[in-house]
């Protein structure tokens, strides 16, 4: 029998892996995404029935950063069964194979899952002259993905580089980096940006994808709604001293001690979309809030060209830059609201006291 | 070497540990959902890794809650403790990875916890295998 036709239940059960530990990873994924508890024994029966899915990762102008956050991720007996649930037929950084035989393995891949491998794309894609600026193989990175995507079930764009053209497209973007989505048009795409991305979303969207047969839902930047449904304000645990006027200066004063609200030493908290408040990183140790240090915005577009990262939002920084004062505003109204809605929410909790 | 061994840390105590009204509002729903299961109805379940509970939180939610007759480890993918409540059917269930990190933790409200439950599959594949448990002793037999 072909590798693709085993179940994953009946694989992982020869090596010894139970129904309880397929229960137990779709509890965490299911904790991480906010699918209700009550979803899980279905979700493990239906990922135990899926076949094992075809990967192809595809690598350009990137610094390899994504692929280290999600190969440490921070569960590693719990998050790493994902291994044993996809076949990662391609990928740069973890292959065994190289040159002449990697690139053959690719196109051996493609032929063999054509219109059904998922492709995963980490790093922007040089388009000016002709992308000559990033190639590999003798193939520009363009071609490439063009290449790749034609066969593709879907498309899921890792980092902010993938999603939004990230660090290669900052101004004067020599280069013309841009993101997947403004290439390819045809397939369907999911970013998961964040410089680096978190461990659990990979996780979560490849789980979800075998075991629902879809990418989950997507807000307008096509970012999944599970992780980028709030943003780092809302849900951040220093949010009671913004709502209390209680603000940090500097790094150093009485306020920044206590832990009060970072949102004067720059926080772009507010207007980005992430999970880190809750997720947290490095096995849910801390994260920079946490650490003392605003949120610098990196799973938004263009973050680091609108201006400082050490001063606040209300210095109309973030609001300038090309294409992102409507999105910015939106952002800021869309906190307002919620922090209005959780706030009667709480009252609701406490009895209107 | 583990967090523990760094010297210096942010002192977030007073962030961290306060209650914050949020185990009270949790007693509630568990109330709610002890009267559903108790009359019949289905198995349900309180996520409490993505709520925002402070550490005091979730020492209050221990103490109110208290521990009752059954206390139990299962060992897949890492450990994962449970243990019943003062409350019977109201279980605490602690998912760790196998280095002993919290992964999630849950409330279940059932007469079982689902992770202790044998799956039909499972079980199937155990048969077979003690089959071969059989075939072998008879052939020590003969």
């Amino acid at each position: 029998m072909k590798e693709h036709d085993v179940t994953l239940g009946e694989e992982l059960r020869r090596q010894g892996i139970s129904r309880r530990s397929f229960l137990k990873f779709c509890t965490a994924v299911a904790s991480s995404m906010a699918i209700p508890a009550t979803m899980v024994p279905a979700m493990a029966q239906s990922l135990a029935q899926a076949r094992r899915q075809s990967v192809i990762w595809m690598s350009y102008q990137e610094c390899t950063g994504c692929i280290e956050s999600l190969t440490r991720s921070f569960n590693p007996t719990v998050e790493n069964l994902i291994f044993n649930f996809i076949s990662l037929d391609y990928q740069h950084a973890l292959q065994a194979a190289a040159g002449r035989q990697a690139e053959d393995a690719l196109e051996a891949a493609i032929q063999e899952n054509y219109g059904n491998y998922l492709v995963i794309v980490d790093g922007s894609i040089p388009i000016a002259n002709d992308g000559l600026y990033s190639t590999v193989d003798g193939h520009t990175n363009l071609e490439s993905l063009r290449h790749v995507a034609e066969g593709a079930a879907a498309i899921v764009s890792i980092g902010t580089c993938a999603s939004f053209g990230g660090v290669g497209a900052a101004a004067p973007n020599p280069t013309g980096a841009v993101g997947v989505d403004q290439i390819i048009t045809d397939k369907p795409i999911l970013n998961v940006p964040g410089c680096p991305p978190m461990p659990e979303v990979m996780t979560g969207v490849l789980t979800s994808f075998l075991a629902f047969g879809a990418l989950p839902n997507v807000d307008h930047l096509k970012r999944p709604m599970a992780f980028f449904g709030d943003t780092i304000h809302d849900r951040c645990y220093r949010r009671p001293f913004y709502d209390q006027g209680k603000f940090a200066k500097t790094f150093d004063d009485e306020g920044a001690r206590k832990g009060w609200c970072l949102y004067e030493l720059g926080c772009k908290g507010p207007i980005t979309y992430n999970a880190c408040a809750t997720l947290k990183w490095n096995g849910g140790t801390s994260w920079p809030v946490q650490g003392g240090h605003g949120c610098l915005g990196c799973s938004e577009p263009n973050f680091w060209d609108k201006g400082s990262f050490y001063k606040p939002l209300s210095a109309g920084q973030w609001g300038t830059a090309e294409g992102i004062a409507v999105a910015a505003a939106a952002g800021v109204a869309l906190g307002a609201v919620s922090a209005v809605m959780s706030r009667r929410n709480q009252n609701k909790l406490s009895g209107g006291k | 070497m583990s967090l523990k061994d760094i010297p210096v840390m942010i002192d977030s105590g007073s962030v961290d540990d306060a209650p914050t009204g949020m185990a009270e509002a949790l007693l509630r729903e568990i109330a709610d959902h002890l009267l559903t299961v108790g009359s019949g109805g289905e198995r349900q379940v309180v996520e409490l890794g993505n709520l925002p509970l402070s550490a005091g939180d979730l020492r209050l939610l221990e103490e109110k809650l208290g521990r009752g007759e059954v206390t139990a480890e299962v060992s897949a993918l890492g450990p994962t403790e449970v243990y019943e409540t003062a409350f019977a059917g109201l279980w605490w269930v602690k998912y760790f990875n196998d280095d002993r990190h919290l992964v999630t933790q849950q409330l279940e409200i059932g007469t079982v916890p689902m992770i202790l439950e044998a799956h039909p599959e499972d079980i199937r594949a155990g048969a077979e295998r003690f089959n071969e448990l059989l075939e072998v002793s008879d052939t020590q037999q003969h």
